[in-house]
């Protein structure tokens, strides 16, 4: 298991939820929420999206399996969030 | 379908505390119940955002502290960084005596409000939590930003031999029961036909441990 997370110079810390770090998260002040939403594509049976305007991201489509589709959001979330 | 989270931490942990200002160059003195400062309170410093006074401190405890921290080899007269306990009642605050060049001083280290603590104490609680949690971890900078990079290793791929004949045999070490299939499962699927496999005394601890429970 890989786990990532990013301090900037405020000391703010940006990370993918993972219960490993539930005990750092309780020790300080600020958000926690849901990042997207991956789902069936009403559009194109069988395949799958992962919307991430939770976080002010894009709709990432065209996943042909839905572990596609959630290997795609982490990535985003790595590059664009963290 | 993942959750994230953007958090600021409280001063709770000593620990990485003290780690955070030995990697800014300050001697953290556990127990000192005494920082330096000019030693009188002049009220005299209207900065709403910086001055103790303004935000709730009692200038009467100015000077006392739980713990100190200190430049090392300096000045004689040369202030200190208190550790106090927060307003909040949770954990710790810095305060420090901005005035003049001993002052000044301090801040060249750890910044005006001591922001420059707030970096290094983020990633070392984060290193000692995930240390803790049986994680290898390794420091990335990148734009401002300090990234960890974590590789869960409470187990691990520790011999592969090949024989003669192009089998290929596979032993691990430190998962607990059957996660050591788990973690090989990905490796085997690349290599070809599974022909067997020899569980190790970790494995069936796990499993007897299940039984009991029943």
């Amino acid at each position: 298991m890989i786990v990532d997370l990013s301090v900037d110079e405020n000391g703010v810390i940006r990370c993918i939820y993972n219960d490993d770090l539930a005990e750092l998260i309780q020790e300080g002040q600020g958000t926690l929420q849901r990042a997207s939403h991956v789902e069936p594509d009403p559009k194109r049976l069988g395949f799958w999206f992962a919307d991430l305007s939770p976080v002010g991201g894009p709709v990432l489509e065209g996943f042909k399996l839905r572990q596609e589709a959630l290997d795609a959001e982490v990535e985003w979330l790595r590059v664009h969030y963290l | 379908m993942s959750h994230v989270a953007a958090v600021q931490l409280e001063i709770l942990d000593l620990k990485a505390l003290k780690a955070t200002a030995e990697r800014l160059g300050f001697e953290f003195v556990e127990n000192k119940k005494n920082f330096k400062w000019y030693g009188r309170w002049l009220n005299d410093w209207r900065d709403n955002t910086r001055a103790a006074a303004l935000q709730g401190f009692d200038p009467k405890t100015f000077g006392q502290c739980e713990h100190a921290i200190r430049i090392p080899g300096g000045d004689v007269h040369q202030y200190e960084i208190g550790v106090v306990k927060a307003r909040s009642g949770n954990g710790y605050e810095l305060i420090y005596d901005a005035f003049g060049a001993y002052g000044q001083k301090l801040e060249a280290m750890g910044g005006q409000g001591m922001v420059k603590f707030k970096q290094p104490y983020g990633i070392e609680v984060a290193k000692r939590l995930l240390i803790k949690k049986g994680y290898r971890v390794s420091e990335i900078v990148k734009d401002g930003r300090i990234r960890l990079q974590a590789v869960n290793v409470r187990g691990s791929i520790i011999a592969q031999e090949v024989d003669e004949a192009g089998n290929v045999s596979i032993e691990t070490k430190g998962f607990s029961g059957s996660d050591c299939i788990k973690e090989t499962m990905e490796l085997e699927r690349a290599l070809g036909r599974k022909t067997g496999d020899m569980k190790t005394v970790e494995f069936y601890k796990v499993q007897s441990k299940l039984e009991v429970k029943r």
